[in-house]
């Protein structure tokens, strides 16, 4: 990891794996999508509606992920002063604050025709809410100062406070007991979804996983250019 | 070929997977268009650089 500190060499590794993230990414939409839409069959409980899992997991799944990546960057950065690590965190950050909004939008259109509801406070929904938020204040935070090097240790403890609310998001509805239903998919643990739709679903995941890889990459080098821009203006101001 | 759901989910299943589609597609739209601009930003200035005169060294002090 510590050789990509490097960005000269960051840019050059990163070129070379993106074509193969976007082509995987693309071909596992197609395929997740056309199981999700034309194969699987209705679920015996909640009928058609069950299909809106291939959208909403992946997105709820991811953005806690994200997050909890976010806060690994933000702690390397702060501890060991890593040159890619804060703009890795700050380039994840937009695309989890999308995969939250869409993990809220999609459980709110899935709640309505099956608990008869929107929106309830229970412990899964509300933490996932105060994700969100602090996905925007992380956002904010950066923008707010002129000098990155300010911004970065800023946006970084900012970001460590927040990982309360994704473990919290992660674990609550094992925790409480809550209206949401508990995870679809766990590590070595009991699987609460059929195996028609477990690998659909795992497909998905992986698709919307490599999405993110995709555009994190594309941000971080946009990030590691936009700070070269920075430096060769304020050298040319010097002058 | 659309597929047949049960009535009164289809508006739910077709807005949650039109939302995030949209959602995934323009936020991939905006960071390359983004990227873009930054890049040829820096290939200007890389450029500006490279075809301005070189200053002459400054003597070392005796």
């Amino acid at each position: 990891m510590w050789s990509f500190a490097n960005p000269n060499k960051f840019m050059r590794v990163s070129g070379k794996v993106l074509p193969y993230t976007a082509v995987l990414a693309v071909l596992l939409f197609a395929a997740g999508l056309y199981q999700a839409i034309y194969v699987v069959p209705p679920e015996r409980v909640q009928g058609d509606s069950a299909r809106i899992i291939f959208v909403h997991v992946p997105a709820a799944a991811l953005s806690i992920m994200i997050y909890l990546a976010m806060c690994i960057s933000s702690l390397v950065a702060l501890i060991w002063r890593h040159p890619v690590a804060d703009l890795s965190a700050k380039a994840a950050a937009p695309v989890g604050a999308s995969f939250t909004a869409l993990a809220l939008v999609t459980g709110a259109l899935w709640g309505y025709p099956t608990w008869g509801t929107w929106w309830v406070w229970d412990a899964r929904l509300t933490s996932e809410l105060i994700l969100f938020f602090f996905y925007i204040g992380y956002i904010a935070l950066w923008d707010a100062f002129d000098d990155e090097s300010k911004a970065a240790p800023a946006a970084a403890i900012f970001c460590l406070v927040g990982s309360v609310f994704a473990v919290l998001a992660k674990y609550s509805v094992e925790l409480w007991e809550t209206l949401h239903q508990p995870p679809s998919l766990t590590i070595g643990g009991e699987e609460n979804v059929h195996d028609v739709y477990h690998i659909p679903l795992l497909m998905m995941m992986a698709a919307f996983w490599l999405y993110f890889v995709t555009l994190w990459l594309v941000r971080v080098r946009m990030e590691i250019r936009s700070r070269r821009i920075r430096a060769i203006r304020l050298a040319a101001a010097r002058e | 070929m659309i597929p047949q759901y049960e009535e009164k989910y289809v508006f739910a299943i077709w807005s949650c997977y039109a939302i995030t589609a949209a959602v995934l597609l323009l936020f991939l739209a905006y960071t390359l268009w983004r990227a873009a601009r930054v890049r040829r930003e820096l290939e200007q200035l890389d450029g500006q650089r490279r075809r301005a005169p070189a200053k002459p060294a400054r003597e070392a002090p005796q």
